[in-house]
């Protein structure tokens, strides 16, 4: 099946609740959340930090983000919008998002380097849940 | 969670990762193993979606310096989203054998990246729906 099977109504349905997910895991970068951060994934998921390390399991994902993440907004943020969701299977979507690093008060910080951080989720149980993530910095050409 | 899958599958899968290192420099067989509507993130964070735009940007990238750079695939996990999604984890090798005036001085290429692929089972095939690399810090 295509994404073009998936029928437009149900797509943008998919669209908001995988939007959601990415609200969420913004929130939880923002406000430095391990466990919210950590919660959204599903168990076996395996995610690729942007330093190219591999990280498998939710409890590695967990141990890493508790080290990282607390202070880490302490000059700046970042901001995550939705740009292009790929549905490989109806309930299985590729999800890229435009990561935007931005000051506290939520200006564009000049010369910094987007992220362009992919994430694989799966609809299990009606909730959709990264399984991979990955970041890729994007640089400039 | 569904992770009902054959050995004759992962074989599949281990097959396409081997082609995708034995096509680097073939555009044509190389887009025959992709989804029509793939999504390709390179080294560079640089985004091409669609299987005509990755051959022509695997085309005119092959007749850049850049065909000089090779790459090793090595599989380190495959796991099933679902019987007909894989999530395919690897290890890129890269070696670089472009003339040294070719080279970027300020941007050295990374000897190793993480490469996700996501493949999907289309009409008994396996195919590249997905692949994104991320260089590995030193």
């Amino acid at each position: 099946m295509r994404s073009a099977d998936v029928d437009v109504q149900t797509r943008a349905v998919e669209i908001e609740a995988i939007k959601r997910v990415v609200a969420t895991l913004e929130h939880a970068q923002q406000n430095e959340l391990p466990d919210e951060f950590v919660g959204l994934f599903r168990p076996d998921a395996i995610w690729t930090t942007a330093h190219g390390r591999r990280l498998i399991g939710r409890d590695e994902i967990a141990a890493f983000t508790h080290q990282v993440l607390p202070g880490a907004m302490k000059e700046s943020t970042a901001t995550y919008e939705v740009a292009h969701v790929l549905f490989v299977r109806p309930d299985v979507a590729a999800v890229k998002v435009r990561q935007r690093p931005v000051t506290l008060d939520g200006r564009p910080i000049e010369g910094e380097s987007e992220g362009s951080p992919l994430y694989i989720m799966a609809k299990e149980h009606g909730q959709w849940q990264p399984v991979a993530g990955q970041n890729t910095v994007v640089l400039d050409t | 969670m569904t992770t009902v899958a054959n050995d004759q599958d992962v074989e599949a899968i281990r097959a396409v990762v081997a082609d995708t290192e034995a096509l680097q420099s073939d555009a044509d067989g190389f887009a025959r193993l992709l989804t029509e509507d793939v999504a390709l993130v390179n080294f560079g964070g640089r985004r091409v979606l669609g299987r005509d735009n990755v051959h022509r940007a695997m085309r005119e990238a092959l007749e850049t310096p850049f065909a000089h750079v090779y790459t090793k695939t090595e599989l380190v996990d495959v796991r099933f989203l679902r019987p007909d999604v894989a999530l395919v984890s690897c290890i890129k090798h890269i070696s670089d054998e472009r003339e040294p005036a070719a080279r970027d001085a300020n941007a050295p290429l990374s000897e190793r990246g993480s490469q996700t692929f996501v493949l999907v089972r289309e009409q008994g095939n396996w195919l590249i729906a997905l692949a994104q690399t991320t260089p590995i810090a030193v």
